[in-house]
């Protein structure tokens, strides 16, 4: 073995085999190209079919964008109520999930491995593993049950939408919370108990803020998720042409369903264009949260001196 | 020794289902001295240290007998009546049941340093500021003094002191260590415990923070995890070694004369196997 040759198991007997070093090399590569391409492709094709969708009249329609936005007023022709829809959405289920789901977490990853915790970590899994539909289908027959019985005036719309959405990306927040805090090493964890500081104090001031990067990964897909789902909304009270919704209550439109919506019932490739330009609307929004969170975590984490 | 003004452990035994980890140990600490347990892997030397300041009641499983009796507060805590609010200036000698203590009051009082640095991933000060301010409960100005003194006590002050708003993983792994034991003395303990504080460091670090022993150990209780006899030799003033739990040995070392005589007992107790010479392991095989 040359004393320059450093590679794990070098000279090791057995270990000198160039041509399955390069094959492993060679497929790696292969790999990665793959996965770069089908990305360029997706983005690619999504930008050569919406481009000539997105036109001035693209958002707003015919309606000034001030006037839209300030002043609210209806706009039929541009997808303003749907963008609008789905950050409603996304805002909505966050506000319901993430307090439940974080608490959750943290529950679970203190109480380690008790039979209580293992009850409910089961219900997560359950929990993650029901189809978005199955979902909506929960939040359709809890409506036609509060009508029949408690509530006769329970309908579909932004509320119900929001809960649903909320039970959905749940399993997200708590797994990843949990995943998180048992993911950080023993040394920290004991670091503000070996300090007389209480296990709430340890929590809040030491542990979660140092998983707070694992937490906001969590976040972040459950605000993918509910940025993107449409078969729950499907079910719970997005329609096609509502304008913006006027209260918790109303119909709403939103992005996903616009998408499908357009292309479902396309009567020309001008639909189509639109269906496409409206995705690219819908990553582009999907982005912007994402680098939101970042940035917003980046100077929470200045502020308290923390990296 | 003054046994009564330190720190005392009466048969403690600690387990962990049907497996005993520590067998009912007896150990006498005195303030003002450096005592170090002795003994190889798995013999229970951190468990028994981590059963001085509760940690073990961290770990789901372990379960622990015996008394612990530690210092009074301020019985041995220098420079305490600068902060009011924490220094109620009582001076008793008569040192009282661990058991009486919370968790966390009892931590307070017994300092503790790990074998990894456990920095928190902040800033330098905020290191010492988020424990001052959460378990004592001080202002910013009584931490920033507290720091200062804490890290002028283990001669980091000069290294760090114009950059203590940087996060303090950029330090090397010596003023890592050093800055975990300036934390840990920041709270002023009456008892600081060391669990292998030099084993990941390079000589030279390792040196610097068995310099600091000495002064460490004035007007408190210090007791150093370590499974190098040399050290031992370096820096004890007592040594207790654990084998398998148990108690094997507990002797003052003062001077060439007791260091001999420890490292044979040491050999005597934990004697090395010789490899077998080359033609009797040839005509073997």
């Amino acid at each position: 073995m040359r004393n320059s040759d450093m590679r794990p198991g070098a000279g090791r007997p057995g270990s000198n085999k160039p041509g399955a070093h390069h094959l492993l090399t060679g497929l790696s590569w292969l790999s990665v190209t793959a996965v770069s391409t089908c990305v360029v492709a997706f983005l690619a094709f999504l930008v050569r079919g919406g481009a000539r969708g997105l036109g001035p009249g693209f958002l707003f329609g015919g309606v000034a964008p001030l006037d839209a936005v300030l002043r609210g007023y209806p706009v039929f022709d541009g997808i303003w109520p749907s963008l609008l829809g789905t950050l409603q959405l996304v805002a909505g289920a966050s506000v319901l999930a993430m307090p439940v789901g974080v608490l959750a977490g943290i529950h679970l990853a203190r109480q380690g491995d008790s039979p209580a915790a293992t009850v409910l970590r089961t219900a997560v899994d359950v929990l993650a593993g029901i189809p978005s539909i199955i979902m909506g289908l929960f939040g359709f027959g809890m409506i036609l049950f509060l009508r029949h019985g408690p509530l006769p005036g329970a309908n579909t719309g932004l509320l119900p939408a929001m809960i649903c959405l909320a039970l959905l990306v749940l399993p997200y927040l708590v797994r990843t919370t949990e995943t998180a805090l048992h993911g950080l090493p023993e040394q920290l964890r004991l670091a503000g108990p070996s300090l007389g500081m209480s296990e709430e104090q340890s929590l809040r001031r030491i542990l979660l803020p140092a998983a707070g990067p694992g937490i906001l990964g969590g976040v972040l897909l459950a605000v993918g998720r509910v940025a993107e789902d449409t078969a729950v909304i499907l079910m719970t009270g997005v329609v096609a042409n509502s304008g913006r919704a006027g209260s918790l209550t109303g119909k709403f439109q939103a992005l996903p369903f616009d998408i499908y919506f357009l292309a479902a019932e396309h009567r020309g490739p001008a639909d189509l264009h639109r269906a496409f330009a409206t995705a690219i609307i819908l990553l582009v929004l999907t982005g912007l949260l994402f680098l939101g969170a970042r940035t917003l975590q980046a100077r929470w984490e200045r502020k308290r001196g923390w990296r | 020794m003054s046994g009564s003004h330190g720190l005392r452990l009466e048969n403690v035994t600690i387990t962990a289902g049907d497996k005993t980890l520590v067998d009912g140990v007896n150990l006498e600490f005195a303030p003002g001295r450096c005592h170090v347990i002795l003994g190889p892997s798995g013999s229970g030397k951190t468990t028994l240290l981590r059963s001085i300041n509760r940690l073990n009641e961290l770990f789901p499983g372990l379960r622990m007998a015996g008394r612990v009796w530690v210092p009074a507060e301020g019985g041995h805590a220098r420079g305490r009546q600068e902060d009011a609010a924490t220094a109620p200036g009582r001076l008793d000698p008569a040192p009282i049941d661990a058991a009486r203590l919370t968790g966390e009051q009892l931590r307070r009082r017994v300092g503790m340093v790990f074998q990894n640095p456990n920095i928190l991933p902040v800033s330098l000060a905020q290191n010492f500021h988020i424990p001052l301010e959460s378990a004592l409960g001080l202002d910013a100005e009584q931490c920033r003094r507290r720091m200062t003194d804490a890290l002028q006590e283990v001669g980091l002050w000069k290294e760090v002191a114009d950059r203590l708003d940087l996060p303090a993983d950029r330090l090397s792994g010596g003023q890592q260590q050093r800055l975990c034991l300036a934390r840990a003395l920041a709270m002023r303990p009456d008892v600081l415990l060391l669990d292998e504080p030099t084993a990941n460091l390079d000589f030279r670090a390792t040196a610097a923070i068995e310099k600091l022993m000495g002064r460490l150990k004035q007007g408190r209780v210090l007791v150093v995890v370590s499974h190098s006899l040399a050290q031992a030799g370096r820096i004890a003033d007592r040594v207790a070694v654990l084998s398998a739990g148990h108690k094997v040995l507990d002797m003052d070392v003062d001077g060439d004369e007791d260091r001999a005589h420890l490292t044979r007992l040491m050999g005597n107790l934990f004697p090395v196997e010789e490899p077998p010479a080359r033609d009797q392991a040839a005509s073997g095989t």
